[in-house]
């Protein structure tokens, strides 16, 4: 399972990492009970400081998304492709997508039009 | 109201604790009322443009540095009066290059560090000297910058110290090498419970490492935080502007750094975000857009404020 | 205070023990040139007395010695040298290094002082033992074991002060200055144009001053080879100067390591 975080991402570090965990267990690339990289592992990887990769499992662990082993590691929890997760996932999509359609001044409906558009031309591209 | 930036980090166990250091270097001012606060357990980035004091700090922890006033303390102990038993906590990779006996072998000095350090771990050394590439036959004084550099960084990690000191850690290393040694630091860091004091001008490399910052210019300590407060304080804020706009008085002494084109300003303010918002919005304008800074620009906002 | 478990420092003796092989290690070079110098000074001087003893078999001419004081000379010349390989490229501006180690800064400074003066104790043993294996091939090779002879006990004894006092004055610059040669090229310069000035100018006294610090009873010259103004090295002259000599660098030597307590 591939963990890699984006340099132009100025958000927190362990959000990122709690968002990449996320969308690899809804696409299933992180599957139920595998196990996810060491603490260690993924600071020494990402070249970050290991109090956050600790902060971001804490994080995912909260929330259910992994479950802790004592002396093994952190795991995936099953489960995690359901509709709940995948609305959270949408949600960031969307939240990212409406911070740069205000940056360029558009209103909502502008993009909702702009984003269907695109769609159906991808559609009719691809069905060629 | 304006709103100052923080100079000081409250609360927990202090590994470093200096208050008020005033050094003179005859009539060059090195450090005006410096109070650092570095908590146990962070890694605390230490920016500034030459010439700041970064140094100068570091030296006065090892005692290598007599300030006219102030005292410094690492995990409590007086860094004047105690100092060989402050020094036996450090480990420093200094900015100088030529640090260490440079007759003797790079496989011998390491030897001879390892003496002056009871803690000193072999295995460890042996392995950051492998990861590091390591020439142990040849003299450390016909190394070049980066292959010195390379040899002090194990010298100051191999005896696990509680306190590493590393003043410009990655300068004259080639781009594998400075990722390779942040990858050493992270892994260091996983091992070892560590407090880290690094000043570095490759803000960008050590971005996902350091969880505090201090801005020192001129030999004053200019803000001081921790990444989360620094996170939540600081953003740039994207307004689009009437013709004529008279400003936003309001936020008089928060702003860091301002850029204007024709109808558009871009405001880098000090602030809780929802009181930012509420002024710009009242002064008129309409906010666009708000994002959190790189650390780098952050630092060059808190180092070089336009306003 | 904390609660992070704080690391010691190391045992003075390890320390002890690590800074006299360090030293060790740095005047190797100055240990090789004086080894390489001795052997040719002993091919020398075996070749000189083989020929003469071609030359003249019966007299076997004019080899062989009397070690007196004077002996001294060569391992004196040695021991004002070593300070300089003893602290190679570690001029208080760039002492960082030993500075930056988890030890009080004074006596750490003193041990490697000391360490030094080990080493030259060594090496004038070494030195001694070869002016007796000298002494020995001479004998051998003239058959003749007159041909060499041993001066006063106490100038043996000499030569270990001698090195000690070259060793404690060349040491005072160099740990307490970033230009050792300027400080001892100075000062011979302000010597002689002292002593120049008081001849030219009529200051007897501070003529006979000048020139005491040199070959008066408690003078150098006195100090290093047992010497006064005239006539050959006696004991009396030797104990009366050399204490006063070697206490007072002592002093000195501790004072320059003291003050880098920076």
């Amino acid at each position: 399972m591939l963990i890699s975080l984006d340099p132009q991402d100025t958000r927190p570090i362990y959000v990122q990492i709690v968002d990449e965990v996320r969308r690899a267990l809804v696409l299933g690339t992180l599957g139920a009970d595998d196990p996810l990289p060491s603490v260690r592992d993924l600071a020494v990887k990402l070249r970050v400081n290991p109090n956050t990769v600790s902060q971001a499992y804490r994080d995912l662990e909260r929330q259910g998304m992994v479950y802790v082993r004592r002396g093994q590691g952190t795991y995936a929890s099953p489960g995690q492709q359901g509709g709940a997760e995948r609305r959270l996932l949408a949600d960031g999509v969307a939240e990212r997508a409406l911070h740069e359609a205000r940056r360029n001044g558009l209103t909502v409906e502008e993009l909702i039009e702009a984003i269907r558009f695109h769609d159906n031309q991808r559609s009719s591209e691809e069905s060629q | 109201m304006t709103t100052a930036l923080p100079t000081r980090i409250n609360g927990g166990d202090l590994a470093v604790d200096t208050r008020g250091l005033t050094k003179r270097f005859g009539d060059q001012v090195a450090l005006s009322d410096v109070s650092v606060q570095v908590p146990v357990g962070a890694v605390y980035l230490l920016v500034g443009p030459n010439g700041a004091g970064k140094s100068t700090t570091l030296k006065v922890l090892l005692d290598l540095v007599r300030t006219d006033q102030g005292t410094a303390e690492v995990f409590g102990l007086n860094c004047r009066e105690r100092a060989p038993e402050v020094r036996a906590n450090i480990g420093y990779v200094p900015e100088r290059p030529d640090w260490g006996y440079g007759w003797m072998r790079v496989g011998r000095l390491l030897k001879h560090h390892a003496l002056y350090y009871p803690t000193w771990d072999a295995d460890y050394a042996t392995k950051l000297a492998q990861k590091f590439e390591l020439r142990m036959d040849r003299k450390i004084g016909v190394l070049s910058k980066g292959q010195a550099r390379r040899v002090h960084l194990t010298m100051a990690l191999a005896h696990r110290p509680p306190l590493l000191l590393l003043d410009e850690p990655t300068d004259g290393l080639d781009p594998l090498m400075r990722d390779e040694t942040l990858g050493v630091i992270a892994d260091h860091l996983a091992d070892s419970p560590t407090t880290v004091v690094l000043s570095t001008h490759h803000v960008e490399e050590v971005e996902r490492l350091a969880d505090h910052i201090g801005v020192l210019r001129n030999g004053e300590l200019r803000a001081q935080m921790s990444r989360t407060d620094l996170d939540a304080g600081l953003r740039r804020y994207r307004v689009e502007v009437p013709e004529r706009w008279a400003g936003a008085p309001s936020l008089n002494g928060s702003v860091l750094r301002r850029v204007t084109s024709a109808r558009e300003v871009q405001w880098t303010v000090w602030g809780q975000e929802a009181d930012v918002l509420q002024k710009l919005t009242a002064a008129g304008g309409t906010v666009r857009e708000v994002a959190p800074l790189s650390l780098l620009d952050a630092t060059l906002a808190l180092l070089n404020p336009n306003d | 205070m904390t609660s992070t478990t704080l690391h010691p420092t190391p045992e003075p003796r390890t320390v002890a023990a690590e800074q006299f092989r360090a030293v060790g290690i740095a005047i190797r070079t100055e240990a090789y040139f004086y080894l390489g110098a001795l052997l040719v000074l002993a091919i020398l001087i075996f070749a000189s007395t083989i020929r003469m003893v071609h030359m003249h078999p019966s007299s076997g001419g004019r080899s062989g010695f009397v070690y007196g004081a004077a002996g001294a000379v060569p391992i004196f010349a040695m021991a004002f040298l070593i300070p300089f390989g003893v602290w190679r490229s570690e001029d208080p501006s760039r002492r960082a290094y030993h500075w930056t180690m988890p030890v009080a800064r004074g006596p750490h400074t003193i041990v490697k002082f000391l360490c030094g003066w080990a080493w030259l104790m060594i090496a004038t043993a070494v030195y001694l033992i070869f002016v007796v294996g000298l002494a020995v091939g001479i004998s051998l090779i003239t058959g003749d074991p007159n041909r060499v002879a041993a001066g006063a006990g106490w100038e043996w004894i000499l030569a270990f002060t001698a090195t000690t006092l070259g060793y404690l004055l060349t040491s005072i610059p160099v740990i307490g200055s970033d230009h050792a040669w300027r400080w001892i090229g100075g000062l011979f310069l302000a010597f002689w144009v002292l002593i120049g000035v008081s001849a030219s100018f009529g200051l007897p006294d501070m003529s006979i001053a000048l020139r005491s610090i040199w070959d008066g009873s408690y003078g150098l010259k006195a100090a290093v080879f047992g010497l006064e103004r005239w006539g050959g090295p006696t004991m009396s002259a030797w104990l009366v100067a050399m204490p006063l000599w070697i206490i007072g660098s002592a002093i000195a030597v501790t004072l320059v390591s003291y003050r880098h307590r920076e």
